[in-house]
């Protein structure tokens, strides 16, 4: 190791974030003709838990000639520190810094880390504007769910995935192999990566803007690709162990995409449509070889919603002894909703129940679409007291469309309830703990609830004061957002290409978002203040007939049935979950969903 | 019970004696939550600090061969296990001062001031003990001070007793104004038994 590097991590926490080397790792070899490094705008130990950079490091390092490595955004401390020694930002596995690569992939999971990607481009010592980096630098692409609306890194981007990454990327690797051999320049390979089918490219979009109105938006429309067959698709047979502990260590195996629930809110319930599921066998065999060669104690079963994959028990019954024996746990993620809990308790946590209920009061569960009943609600609580439960984690959003002082209220009377049910159905002596979170609702694109506004920081904050001195009253732990941030995230999300001037500025002034930590972030609103941008436009409502800055993307869901469940919400109607019935979105007529025209 | 004992080398000083556990799987070879429950430290080395000699006591029903098993391929190669020994269960494990070797670039024109910084009446450095930053005199904790040709070893205090090695190393290093890098790297532990030191790996091999 450079002499001058050992230096520098023996000041900064947490070293093993940038060392690399982590079991698993494949063998690196830098004498190829593509350079990929694979970049995370965050935290080592939390990019090293996206499901999608770790499929996408290994099936790019599994194809002959291709070569992928890693880098995370550094902490304040580190940044610091390459500054001082005048270092350029580095791989982990060659420690080759990052303008000697050919193509730098970002994975966007938060609109929040956008200020830590520019961060990352300018320790690289790259241009941020894709316009000014040169033939001899990087092609820089994003993707990840975030990339449902690219316009506000437009001028950062040189293109980005739309879709299902394993599809894409494999053709989008081949063409930049291609234009490479062919000695291509930039604009052209542009040009070839604009016929593959989910490439995004910001700087083919014409757009323009009449009174702080998006008036027009053209260019050629990009269909979001998606993986038919699961089963088919690449799944990576050793996964890496990372040097820092996650929180989520374990082996991994994805069960499912796409969740057929249609809550109103909920971004990868119509963007990551339509469900598609992994079978028993596949999956047994995937956690099997996950399991031997991590050494790992646990496995993840990672899925939107597990209590709807078609065969969990028989799931189950292979999945439990088989981590029995290698003495495993196993952990279905996303495992906090009301349909599991008759038979599995939360595995991570056995006296614990969780329920994301998102609203207290039936009117604005109706309003979001989320099919929980008080019965419902009243029967889990009683059921998980019998069985032993102490600890409730109730997570909830404020600030949802109609949402009055009496909707925050029956989140209390909720609370309530739960007390005195388990007077009456408690098992033990130990006295109740309830946990209530509560997350600003924030308006995402390609969901129902995307024209609606974001209720604005003070109004979040009142909200909050009102609920915490209501739990405090009642002796209940109450946790929330923060609103400055919500805000940030809520303009970032609907946010157009003039905010790419206001996210470089926000970097300059420090503004960071590491391990869901926020730092200097009120320069987010002095660098909207300087700039002249109205966030309040961002923030607003929008009208179903207003150009939006996503309008280039085609989600497969159709925005017209988007339009119709708004009105629908707007009505207080509910629609019944895709097992149930198709409820007629754009997928249904394609053919791809299983669940269509039934 | 067994005992194992392994070396941080190269970017293996960068991980945390918790982040070697996790990753080498340690802490599941006798099912889930043994870390919280089943294990003991001896002395961990601080990150940053090289180490010939890391110990773990492990409870466990499962042989040497077994435990060996179970961990040896799940150790990056910066971490290299040296052995894990069955131990009896009333073993002392928690050493009382460990071996370090210091070396840095000016040593040798060096080596007056740091026989006058150690035999000082008091040997003050700013440790952070519990989160909290505090002076602290640590003559009592260093032991033994030998100056070698291209560095020196030093026995210092570990555990309960600690003599904040890398703080006093960099105290050293103001008070003799240098501004060197310096590796440290621990060597031995030692446990006190009928007033001696033992070797820890002396005292594993003595058991009947």
């Amino acid at each position: 190791m450079d002499k001058r590097l050992k230096s520098i991590l023996k000041r900064v926490q947490r070293p093993a974030r940038y060392v690399g080397g982590e079991i698993n790792c494949p063998p690196i070899n830098t004498e190829v003709r593509v350079r990929f490094c694979l970049c995370y705008p965050d935290l080592y130990e939390v990019g090293m838990k996206s499901a999608s950079l770790k499929i996408l490091y290994h099936l790019i390092n599994d194809r002959k000639g291709y070569n992928c490595e890693r880098c995370f955004a550094p902490y304040t401390d580190m940044e610091q520190e390459l500054k001082n020694a005048e270092m350029q930002l580095f791989s982990l596995e060659s420690r080759t810094p990052l303008a000697g690569f050919n193509v730098l992939a970002f994975c966007f999971e938060d609109q929040l880390c956008y200020v830590n990607f520019l961060s990352m481009l300018k320790l690289a010592g790259l241009p941020l504007a894709s316009k000014l980096r040169g033939e001899d630098m990087p092609l820089v692409y994003g993707f990840g769910s975030c990339m449902a609306n690219v316009e506000p890194l437009a001028e950062f981007l040189d293109f980005a995935i739309i879709g299902d990454i394993e599809l894409v990327t494999t053709k989008v690797i081949d063409t930049i192999m291609k234009s490479r051999l062919s000695k291509l320049s930039k604009a052209e390979t542009l040009k070839e990566l604009s016929k593959v089918e989910g490439v995004y490219i910001p700087s083919f979009v014409k757009v323009e803007f009449k009174k702080d109105k998006l008036s027009k938006l053209e260019g050629k429309l990009v269909k979001r690709q998606i993986v038919r067959d699961l089963d088919r698709t690449y799944f990576p047979t050793k996964l890496l162990v990372p040097n820092e502990s996650t929180g989520e260590d374990e082996a991994f195996v994805e069960m499912a995409r796409g969740c057929g629930r249609g809550c109103r809110f909920c971004q990868m319930g119509y963007f990551d449509r339509p469900v598609r599921e992994r079978r028993v066998q596949n999956l047994v065999s995937q956690a099997t070889s996950q399991i031997i060669s991590s050494g790992s104690g646990g496995l993840k079963i990672d899925s939107p919603e597990p209590s709807d994959y078609k065969n969990l028990d028989s799931l189950i019954k292979f999945i439990d002894p088989m981590c029995g024996e290698r003495n495993s746990k196993f952990i279905l993620t996303n495992n906090r909703n009301h349909a599991l809990q008759g038979h599995i308790v939360n595995m991570r946590r056995p006296h614990t129940v969780e329920l994301s209920l998102e609203a207290g009061s039936q009117k604005l569960r109706d309003v979001i679409n989320k099919q929980v009943s008080y019965d419902d609600i009243y029967s889990i609580f009683k059921a998980s007291f019998k069985k032993g439960v102490t600890n409730v984690r109730l997570s909830f959003m404020i600030g949802l469309p109609s949402e009055t002082a009496v909707d925050l209220m029956a989140i209390c009377e909720l609370a309530m309830t739960c007390k005195e049910l388990y007077k009456k159905y408690r098992q033990t002596t130990r006295p109740l703990s309830i946990v209530i979170t509560t997350n600003t609702f924030i308006p995402m694109p390609f969901t129902p609830l995307q024209w609606c506004g974001y209720i604005g920081q003070k109004e979040a904050k009142k909200r909050q004061d009102f609920l915490q001195s209501a739990f405090d009253k009642l002796g209940i732990k109450y946790y929330h957002d923060d609103p400055q941030l919500s805000e940030a995230k809520a303009i970032l999300a609907r946010g157009d290409r003039r905010l790419c001037r206001m996210l470089a500025l926000a970097m300059d002034k420090g503004v960071r978002y590491l391990g869901g930590e926020g730092i200097n972030t009120d320069e987010y609103d002095l660098a909207m203040y300087a700039l002249g941008i109205d966030k309040d436009w961002y923030t607003g409502k929008k009208g179903v007939k207003d150009l939006l800055a996503w309008d280039l993307i085609d989600s497969l869901v159709g925005k017209e049935y988007l339009a119709r469940e708004y009105a629908k919400s707007q009505k207080g109607e509910t629609t019944l979950d895709c097992s149930h019935g198709c409820s007629g979105c754009e997928l249904s007529k394609m053919g791809v969903c299983q669940y269509g025209g039934h | 019970m067994v005992v194992i004992k392994y070396k941080k080398k190269d970017e293996g000083i960068f991980f945390s004696h918790l982040n070697v556990i996790r990753i080498s799987g340690i802490d599941v070879v006798d099912g889930p939550h043994a870390r919280k429950k089943k294990m003991l430290f001896s002395g961990p080395t601080s990150v940053g600090v090289e180490s010939e000699a890391e110990y773990v006591l492990l409870t466990t029903d499962l042989e040497e061969h077994e435990v060996e098993n179970a961990i040896e391929n799940n150790l990056p190669k910066w971490i290299e296990l040296v052995y894990v020994k069955e131990v009896d269960k009333d073993i002392n494990l928690l050493c009382d001062c460990a071996e370090y070797k210091v070396e840095f670039d000016d040593y040798k024109s060096c080596k007056g001031r740091i026989r006058e910084f150690f035999s000082r009446d008091k040997i003050e450095i700013d440790a952070n003990v519990h989160g909290v930053k505090q002076k602290l005199d640590v003559k009592d904790r260093v032991y033994h001070v030998k100056l070698g040709d291209e560095g020196f070893s030093i026995v210092v205090g570990i555990g309960n007793n600690s003599g904040h090695v890398v703080e006093l190393v960099k105290s050293l290093l103001v008070y003799i104004k240098s501004r060197s890098e310096f590796e440290i790297k621990k060597t031995r532990q030692f446990l006190r038994r009928d007033g001696k030191w033992v070797d820890l790996d002396a005292s594993l091999t003595m058991r009947p």
